[in-house]
């Protein structure tokens, strides 16, 4: 049986980190950050295009197709079977596996998956590979629509997307209720197929939130290609370098760090005691406001810190905002393991167990419906370690990469103290994400 | 050259604060609960009562309670017109002891002590009792169930 509450499914919350364990963590980032304003390279090192090739029989399996069409078949197999139960099986969320896989399995694995594989969803995503299915039978070019995707478009249908799942995981009354998931992900995925009729694939890149998300994770990824097109092992800073700002890309980065952060603070003493017995709908006005607040918080934050960072070298360079973008996501994700890293260690062990019976109609197709969750599977002290270990190397990767972006815009000392306001900022992301983990 | 002497001044001083700040608290002696630095009172021992003896005045015509080990934590709470005494509230407790949970409600509901999976019935005149080893190095949520109403949260450490 699984329960829910507070982010989707859980009932369970992780201890507080310990007291000196949070000290010493936030006081290395400190540390280190000023270390980093000292002793870091003087001229930029970063890039995308480095790296090193796989051998041929890796490179050969890593990118073959039938690999790739074996995975996009199960994906698509078990999104049927998961959108299915969400209809045909048990009405509640104890016995139902939709609302887990989605808001566990899919939304927390992604992050692992995309950081050891790169763009995961992009490659299997069941919205391409219906799309590619439709286009084939009907004979036509998948990549081409009826229309251009306008360039100022840029991500801000990802972000309109992100935005709403978010709320919808953090903030709304009976998320985990399966009917209204099954309805929200058919018409979710109804008008990514719409968009990519009308624009072709493109659209998926630009539009479908979860891919977006799974890409820019998948920059840090240690596999990557070369522009000669093969596979190669590659610095993860490398390709979190060459990511190419477009609109809407700070408000989806912004919007994934500050919904992380919402929902530590939805699970602290403090927010429990100010949103009182409220429950249902009555709770939702107060978790809007908070969820906004957070991403609000982080957006000001981050803009007057890039803006103040002072004027670049080369006139026609990209807006700072945008040009220092890669080095949060660093820290996004490092917030997103503090986060959900038990979660998917602890009660993603539902998942071979409600896997076994979609339909809840006592079937048992692994053999595992009867297994039970271990919750001492890994001790609170590594989970504790992990967090804050997490946020800690997030934020170093930040500042190195926010580092290397600085000194290939700007020239000179302006490029050390262009950094400053930036360093400050991503210094208080850490405190923060680090006091949030001590849970008062 | 003058930043790099930024750079270590900084860090040097960094490191000052978190040494001066951690004091004596070395990583094996500060495992104490409740470092908070809030004001608030936010976490409290829950109570722990005489043990052998029903809990006084336990309603007749209702089941009463297996008798509780020694050193065995009681957490009690109320619930009447929706609210909830005291006011959703976090418990610390040790890791593995016995804990009872009594829960005296105004409505017919039922308690659920999420995780460890475990369900009372509760009913006006008739108080919910749950008895569990807090087993699970974690927070857990006790709720009424069909009010959807968060009643408190236990934390065994």
């Amino acid at each position: 049986m699984i329960e829910v509450l507070a982010h989707g499914v859980g009932g369970r919350t992780d201890l507080p980190v310990p007291f000196w364990m949070a000290l010493y963590g936030a006081g290395i980032a400190v540390v280190l950050s000023f270390a980093a304003l000292g002793f870091l390279w003087p001229t930029p090192r970063l890039r995308e295009d480095k790296g090193r090739a796989l051998p041929g029989p890796v490179a050969a399996f890593l990118g073959s197709p039938v690999l790739l069409w074996v995975l996009r078949a199960l994906v698509l197999a078990a999104t049927l079977v998961l959108v299915g139960a969400a209809f045909l099986g048990a009405p509640g969320e104890e016995s139902n596996p939709l609302p887990f896989f989605l808001y566990v399995i899919f939304w927390v694995g992604l992050v692992p998956v995309s950081l050891l594989f790169g763009a995961f969803w992009r490659a299997v995503s069941p919205l391409r590979t219906i799309h590619l299915l439709i286009s084939r039978a009907s004979g036509s070019d998948p990549e081409e629509g009826l229309r251009e995707l306008p360039p100022r478009l840029g991500y801000w249908p990802a972000v309109a997307g992100i935005a709403g799942f978010l709320w919808l995981e953090l903030v709304a009354p009976d998320r985990s209720a399966p009917r209204m998931l099954g309805v929200v992900l058919v018409v979710y995925g109804a008008a990514q197929l719409v968009g990519a009729s009308l624009y072709g694939a493109g659209w998926f890149a630009r539009a479908e939130a979860f891919e977006v998300y799974s890409t820019l994770i998948g920059r840090m990824s240690p596999f990557g290609r070369l522009p000669d097109g093969r596979l190669a092992l590659r610095n993860p800073l490398g390709g979190l370098a060459g990511i190419v700002p477009e609109p809407g890309l700070v408000a989806f980065v912004v919007i994934l760090l500050g919904s992380t952060a919402f929902d530590g603070v939805t699970r602290s003493q403090w927010w429990t005691s100010l949103a009182g017995d409220a429950t249902g709908w009555a709770a939702v006005p107060m978790g809007t406001f908070g969820l906004v607040l957070c991403c609000g918080v982080v957006a000001v934050t981050y803009v007057v810190a890039t803006r103040a960072a002072g004027r670049p070298a080369r006139a026609d360079g990209e807006p700072l905002p945008g040009a220092f973008v890669h080095s949060v996501v660093p820290i996004a994700i490092g917030y997103a393991i503090a986060h959900y890293f038990s979660l998917l260690v602890l009660e993603g062990q539902q998942a071979w167990i409600l896997a076994s019976d979609p339909f809840a109609n006592g079937a048992d197709w692994f053999g595992t419906s009867d297994w039970t969750i271990d919750f001492t599977r890994v001790s609170a002290r590594t989970i504790a370690s992990t967090q804050i270990g997490a946020i800690v190397v997030g934020h170093v990767l930040g500042v190195i990469a926010a580092h290397d972006r600085a000194i290939s815009l700007f020239k000179g000392r302006a490029a050390v103290k262009g950094q400053y306001p930036l360093l400050a900022v991503m210094v208080a992301y850490t405190l923060g994400g680090v006091a949030l983990l001590l849970g008062t | 050259m003058r930043t790099r002497w930024t750079g270590t001044a900084g860090a040097l001083l960094a490191l000052l604060a978190v040494t001066a700040c951690n004091g004596d608290g070395s990583p094996s002696a500060s495992e104490s609960p409740s470092v908070t630095p809030s004001s608030v009172p936010t976490t409290t021992l829950a109570t722990t009562e005489p043990t052998a003896s029903a809990t006084p005045s336990w309603p007749a015509g209702c089941a009463s309670p297996m008798a509780l080990p020694a050193g065995a934590t009681v957490i009690t709470a109320t619930v009447s017109g929706g609210k909830v005494t005291p006011p959703r509230k976090t418990y610390d407790v040790k890791l593995r002891s016995i804990v009872r949970l009594l829960v005296t409600a105004d409505v017919a509901d039922e308690v659920h002590l999420h995780t460890y999976d475990r369900h009372a019935p509760t009913k006006p005149g008739c108080p919910a009792v749950i008895d569990f080893e807090a087993g699970i190095p974690a927070s857990v949520e006790v709720e009424l169930e069909d009010a959807g109403l968060h009643l408190f949260q236990v934390r065994a450490r």
